[in-house]
């Protein structure tokens, strides 16, 4: 039976029922309450990577981000000639201040991880990585720019809605922690949209040069001492394995914008995103880079196989109230 | 989410003949049930402003690094900078891209205060660890050689200055105002280009060569970057190592510092490339 609404839209031409059938699938993709399961998980593995990251910085804090360390604050200003590239490591230039502020921010991101007043220090976590990242140019690599626009989304949606000890007390309480909400569900379409982005503009680059295309660069990556973290050189003696590796790497960086979206080809993407970024992990010494990647990917992991993976009441939760 | 959830809920699967609602097992996402939207319209618009906003700024980045429109994502992407730098986005994602090339480590060579020498390399995989800062370590060595190589030589600027003067000559004598105004506006960005690339490789140095100064308790040092080629694979079936010396390219001398200050290498330096340690 149709609604009033749908005569309206049937009546008023082919058009308007396009407009309006085009912002509902706008409302459902951008709006649909989301559980907070996926950033939950997200937030624990994020997390993990993040104190990793910053704790190895700790190792040599002044040497890296001193006021008299490698990297002059002048490097900075010279190299974006703005004064928004800010960093809270600009305020000290004593160096066990530096310390003590570098182990309060520590322990601000292990609340996050845990869950801690999570809607507060998943904000002041993304600030930080921002903060370190920006004090540490010269020093970054892709690490450093994943793990940053992740914290951001994780600070949009409620991460701390599932796995989390808020949640934990909440339930304890009473309270509706972990509800579906509109923001999860932003939170999650930007980290999908933005790895699309990332993936896209990394095979635009491959498409530049010629070792993508003739086979070879793999390669050129896996007998390059300086990444080598695994002895692959026996792989000289198989270049067809080589080329493979290579076009494959390519095929999939292009698809993945596209074909990620399609229920069909969509675990399929997923499953060679595992290969390629534990390979360039294991293989070249990048295996916090690796690992990060793949939790970007996990925004696109059905949150059903996530749940059975990770039961969380939060879901419980979500279902009941829909339900409703 | 939650009705997909529905779908494995055992407890959901056994009501599925009381209501046609419940999807069943074999049914797409597009036939579930679709939740009530919790934000009102006009919460939905400003939303839908901010995410378009937000994404055209994220997509701006990486169309404008490293290479830009001087058209179109170059000027947009400047206006856009400030957002990028507060949020550390405007990064080109060029992974291994265009091609996996080179490696480039920093060689030290320095005088301690005894009158000892000292040699050392950066990265260093056997002193620096875990591998994170290894890598840290070693992203400081790249960006000391892109530095240092995107300054100009003197026979660069010289040509430059050549090319500028004759365009100069050309546009007065024919009175064309607007170009002229254009050719001299563009010579002081090109000057300042210049200017700048060899502030930025000199401050980096000296503070890198500072800190190994205060580390090695020297009185002198200098500081080269070293390119290590890629091998061929005959070469690698032929039983060439990938740490072999016979990959390493001459030195080239980025500056030294001592008691008088830091001075960059002069690139116009004969004596430049000094030396190899093959």
């Amino acid at each position: 039976m149709k609604t009033d609404l749908e005569d309206t839209v049937i009546q008023s031409g082919p058009l308007t029922a396009f407009i309006h059938s085009w912002s509902r699938d706008w409302n459902q993709f951008w709006f649909r309450p989301e559980a907070p399961n996926t950033l939950g998980a997200m937030r624990i593995f994020v997390g993990l990577i993040v104190l990793y990251t910053h704790f190895t910085w700790g190792l040599e804090l002044s040497t890296f981000l001193g006021a008299d360390g490698l990297l002059p604050l002048e490097y900075r200003s010279l190299l974006f000639e703005s004064p928004f590239a800010w960093s809270h490591f600009d305020w000290f230039s004593n160096n066990q201040l530096l310390m003590a502020v570098h182990i309060l921010g520590l322990l601000m991101i292990a609340m996050f991880t845990l869950g801690i007043w999570t809607n507060w220090t998943s904000v002041f976590t993304a600030l930080l990585i921002i903060s370190y990242a920006n004090r540490g140019t010269g020093a970054l690599f892709g690490l450093d720019q994943v793990s940053s626009f992740l914290c951001i989304y994780l600070a949009i949606g409620n991460c701390g809605g599932a796995y989390s000890i808020d949640q934990w007390i909440a339930k304890r309480r009473g309270a509706g922690q972990g509800r579906s909400c509109t923001r999860n569900r932003i939170a999650i379409r930007l980290i999908q949209i933005h790895m699309c982005a990332v993936y896209l503009f990394a095979a635009i680059g491959k498409l530049q040069g010629t070792t993508w295309l003739n086979g070879e660069a793999v390669w050129g990556t896996l007998a390059s001492y300086e990444y080598q973290s695994i002895d692959m050189s026996w792989i000289a003696n198989h270049m067809w394995l080589v080329a493979i590796l290579t076009l494959g790497t390519l095929a999939w960086e292009l698809a993945y914008p596209a074909l990620i979206w399609l229920k069909l080809t969509r675990p399929i993407m997923l499953l060679f995103s595992i290969p390629i970024h534990l390979g360039i992990g294991a293989c070249m010494g990048m295996l916090s880079f690796g690992l990060v990647m793949l939790v970007g990917n996990l925004a696109f992991v059905d949150p059903r196989w996530l749940n059975k993976l990770l039961p969380s009441s939060a879901e419980l939760e979500l279902l009941s109230e829909n339900m409703r | 989410m939650a009705n997909r959830k529905r779908n494995t809920n055992s407890k959901n699967r056994s009501n599925r003949s009381e209501s046609s609602q419940v999807p069943s097992e074999s049914s797409t996402l597009l036939e579930l049930p679709v939740p009530p939207l919790q934000w009102s319209a006009p919460a939905r618009t400003i939303a839908t402003v901010l995410i378009l906003t937000y994404l055209f700024v994220v997509v701006m980045g990486p169309l404008a690094n490293p290479i830009a429109s001087r058209y179109f994502s170059g000027p947009i992407a400047k206006q856009l900078a400030p957002l990028h730098r507060i949020l550390f986005l405007g990064h080109g994602y060029r992974f291994f891209g265009p091609d996996p090339g080179p490696t480039h480590r920093l060689v030290f060579r320095g005088v301690r205060k005894d009158g000892s020498k000292f040699e050392g390399f950066f990265p260093d995989r056997k002193n620096q660890k875990p591998r994170l800062l290894y890598h840290r370590w070693f992203m400081l060595s790249e960006t000391l050689f892109v530095e240092h190589a995107s300054q100009a030589d003197a026979n660069f600027l010289r040509n430059r200055k050549i090319a500028y003067e004759n365009q100069l000559a050309r546009l007065t004598s024919a009175n064309q105002t607007h170009q002229l105004r254009q050719l001299k506006l563009d010579r002081q960005l090109e000057l300042r280009y210049h200017q700048r690339a060899s502030e930025r490789v000199n401050r980096l140095a000296n503070s890198v060569a500072n800190v190994l100064l205060d580390r090695y308790e020297a009185t002198s040092i200098k500081l080269f970057s070293q390119e290590r080629s890629i091998p061929f694979p005959e070469e690698v079936l032929d039983g060439l190592k990938l740490n072999s010396t016979q990959l390493l390219l001459p030195l080239n001398k980025i500056g030294e510092l001592d008691a008088n200050g830091y001075r960059a290498a002069n690139r116009d330096d004969p004596q430049n490339p000094e030396g190899s340690n093959r």
